[in-house]
């Protein structure tokens, strides 16, 4: 049921749940990170590497941010 | 020299690569209409590919997720867009919204009845309400789109930079060439 929900997340937005919500980060940091490495290099295996290596950071970052956010939401 | 060429060519850098850029005025005009379009005129398919796919697949799920009121131009004092900044650099979207948001403002100012152009197609709200309307009925899928359709625009930047000047670590040929011969000159110098 919730691959087909994340599916359809851009038709049946009521379709998710407020915690699955948080998976639409996930292709917005995996695009991100492919068309930044795009954009550094020519050579696909340097992009992958790049895209990956990016993915990272990011996933890392905001992850990072989201902790501390959600921390202080409970003394909200 | 083919040690110090080799070497270079390890650091993980693209400059042992010669593009052709083209003209790159037009390939970044391209690219900023539709994204891709700028490399894809420079021959280089696969980025362009991947450049359009990654992009409008952003910008496409970010607009239906706000059901496609995320992408609009409007500067007045009651509803300041800024995020049409970055959505700007998504010429084929941008184009529509700002003639969308001229011909409302100018319509609003003769105080004649709002008819909007293509059906309301990337038009700014035509008040505060409707703009209170759009959020409460999309409620974080306005803001989630929003971000997604930001994030396209400023993906699609760094795209038309590099149908402009090249990959953010590409080094002109030219500029190659000079660097292996001064590092072989002082690789000479030492050894004798």
């Amino acid at each position: 049921m919730f691959p087909w929900n994340l599916l359809l997340a851009a038709i049946e937005r009521d379709a998710m749940s407020g915690i699955e919500q948080l998976l639409l980060f996930f292709p917005l940091v995996l695009i991100s990170s492919l068309v930044y490495g795009v954009t550094r290099h020519e050579r696909w295996p340097v992009i992958f590497r790049e895209a990956a290596r990016m993915a990272v950071w990011f996933g890392f970052f905001t992850g990072c941010m989201f902790i501390v956010v959600f921390a202080l939401s409970w003394f909200n | 020299m083919p040690a110090v060429e080799e070497h270079l060519d390890s650091l993980n850098d693209d400059s042992g690569i010669d593009l052709d850029l083209k003209n790159p005025y037009v390939a970044a005009l391209l690219g900023w209409i539709v994204p891709g379009m700028g490399h894809f005129y420079q021959g280089r398919t696969a980025k362009a590919i991947t450049i359009f796919v990654a992009v409008t697949t952003l910008f496409i799920s970010g607009y239906q997720m706000g059901g496609g009121k995320v992408v609009y131009c409007s500067f007045t004092s009651e509803d300041f867009r800024w995020q049409f900044v970055g959505q700007f650099f998504l010429g084929s979207a941008a184009v529509p919204a700002v003639i969308q948001n001229r011909s409302l403002r100018s319509q609003q100012e003769q105080g004649s009845t709002v008819s909007l152009l293509w059906s309301g197609f990337l038009a700014p709200p035509t008040s505060t309400r409707e703009l209170n309307d759009w959020n409460h009925d999309y409620h974080s899928f306005f803001q989630m789109g929003t971000l997604y359709t930001l994030v396209a625009g400023l993906l699609n930047l760094f795209a038309i930079y590099d149908a402009y000047g090249g990959p953010g670590v590409w080094h002109d040929p030219v500029q190659r060439r000079k660097r292996l011969a001064a590092a072989a000159e002082s690789a000479g110098e030492e050894a004798s």
